[in-house]
């Protein structure tokens, strides 16, 4: 039964992490008093580029080609280790804790990087520049963040930390966790590419994650773009089912049909997840270039406090 | 009261690290006025837990909105509105340090107040939180070092007072009303100092004909 969990779990994964991102993108248009696309629209984006060829550069080698391929199957693979859909460890669970759910993710982010460097494109070396001098700071702070969250609970487990914040009041409501939260919802702006950090537009100026995937074309880039889509819902539903609301995931003895409602909750959790970034991205202007290390800065200085407020309130 | 007094410290831990990342004068201004509304609060509540010395904190809080923030921040606005065509944009244009660096040392500062008050008054007082005015002391000391602009050092200074009221409030809560009036007193020294000193500088600035932007940077 478990293997089977751990196939829904995958499969909602696949299927509904281009909704989470069309739903964002519609909303926002919506709030500009636009008509804005379908919600669907990253799926029929995805058909449609499934069936075009895809070119390769010439001078690119292997990587290049199958970088997104792996990726997707990082993604997936993470899916299956961390609680999306279930509060209880699926088969796959103790191949990797919290810790080593950063770092696939980190190896993720490198594959993804040496692909576009591969391209030989100038656009996508500006993109990588950009995104490895970002992760080269954001990666320490999201690992601080993990480390806090296992001071708590004494664990690297995100099923145990997810037990100890829901279980624990004294712990849900305390500075340590609210300073955690606010530096990992600063992280997500970052890894899923939000205002003020990024912008979802092809300015040369800005462009970080859009100039990676300037030679991508066809199934390539649909592997690509899915991989995208499945990284922030991975992110999003970490920061909800563990860190902001670790309430209702369903426990072990639960059954299937708890995992069916919880399907609903969690896409419930994830739609104020989306208004949220939706909001920001329609209120809030991009910073420079060079300011978002200063964004960096302060989330680093939340995710140290957290630590200076552990030894405080203990 | 202890969780109340370390949530409201490091809510002022944030609001001067913010005051560090910003750079407009009059946000800075408006940061300072939120800040002292919280100390505001921190007294009120404490007057409530501590029936004993209730009316002398009320007084204090009260004291504490109507000096630190309203009067102090608006007559600063006044003062920015009268020298500047587009008092929204003055900002500290060249700080002698970045914002991320001085965030970095402003956190480093935090821990040296943390390490200092442990083995220093922790061992007398014994109360853990309190090491959060020594950290918000030391950055005050810090937001004043950065900065070249007259407002935001003179800012830093009073975010100082600010760390020496909630220490005194909670520490020393059983102190003589006198020398929590007299910080207060010094606050008020210090707005009329700094008024005389801007209108000699205004007056300077008329007479010389110097921009008033390059003036004030001095």
């Amino acid at each position: 039964m478990a293997y089977l969990y751990s196939f829904v779990e995958i499969v909602y994964v696949l299927l509904l992490s281009p909704l989470v991102v069309g739903v964002q993108r519609s909303l926002e248009e919506r709030m500009e008093s636009k008509q804005g696309p379908s919600i669907f629209q990253p799926y029929y984006d995805l058909i449609k580029l499934f069936h075009k060829e895809s070119i390769v550069p010439e001078i690119s080698s292997p990587i290049f080609r199958f970088g997104p391929y792996v990726i997707v199957m990082f993604y997936a693979f993470l899916a299956m280790i961390l609680p999306i859909i279930t509060a209880f460890p699926l088969p796959f669970a103790p191949s990797a804790d919290f810790i080593g759910g950063g770092l696939f993710f980190g190896a993720a982010a490198a594959i993804k990087k040496f692909s576009a460097i591969d391209s030989r494109s100038n656009y996508a070396h500006l993109g990588t520049s950009r995104s490895a001098s970002l992760a080269v700071f954001a990666e320490p702070i999201t690992v601080l963040i993990f480390i806090m969250l296992g001071v708590i609970s004494n664990t690297n487990n995100p099923f145990v930390i997810n037990h100890v914040l829901r279980n624990s009041p004294q712990w849900y409501y305390s500075l340590v966790h609210g300073f955690v939260l606010a530096a990992f919802f600063m992280i997500l702006i970052v890894e899923t590419g939000q205002l003020p950090v990024e912008s979802h537009t092809n300015g040369e100026l800005g462009m970080i994650d859009q100039a990676m995937p300037f030679e991508y074309t066809g199934t390539d880039l649909a592997m690509y773009k899915l991989g995208s889509y499945m990284k922030t819902f991975i992110l999003l539903s970490v920061f909800l089912n563990v860190y902001i609301l670790p309430f209702g995931v369903p426990m072990e003895n639960s059954g299937f049909l708890a995992i069916l409602i919880y399907m609903g909750v969690h896409l419930l959790k994830l739609l104020g997840m989306v208004v949220l970034f939706a909001l920001l991205n329609t209120t809030v202007s991009k910073f420079r270039l060079y300011k978002n290390f200063d964004y960096l800065a302060v989330t680093f200085a939340f995710a140290f406090l957290a630590s200076i407020a552990y030894y405080i309130v203990k | 009261m202890n969780h109340t007094f370390e949530i409201l410290g490091f809510l002022l831990i944030v609001f001067t690290l913010v005051m560090q990342w910003e750079q407009h004068v009059r946000r800075i201004i408006i940061l300072f006025a939120a800040s002292s509304f919280v100390i505001a609060l921190f007294l009120v509540l404490l007057g409530l837990n501590r029936p004993s010395e209730e009316y002398m904190l009320f007084i204090l809080a009260g004291l504490t909105i109507i000096v630190r923030g309203i009067t102090i921040p608006v007559v600063m606005n006044r003062a920015l509105n009268r020298l500047h065509n587009k008092p929204w944009r003055v900002r500290e244009a060249k700080p002698l340090l970045g914002v991320g660096g001085s965030i970095l040392l402003s956190l480093v500062f935090i821990a040296i107040g943390y390490f200092l008050y442990q083995n220093s008054l922790y061992s007398i007082l014994k109360v853990r939180s309190g090491s959060v005015p020594f950290a918000l002391f030391l950055q005050a000391s810090l937001l004043i070092i950065t900065h070249r602009h007259a407002y935001i050092q003179m800012i830093g200074f009073l975010v100082m007072e600010n760390a020496v009221v909630m220490l005194s409030g909670w520490v020393f809560g059983g102190l003589p009303f006198i020398v929590e009036a007299g910080v207060i007193l010094d606050l008020l020294g210090l707005v009329v100092i700094s008024s005389l000193i801007i209108r000699v500088r205004e007056h300077t600035i008329m007479k010389d004909g110097n921009t008033m932007e390059t003036e004030l940077r001095r």
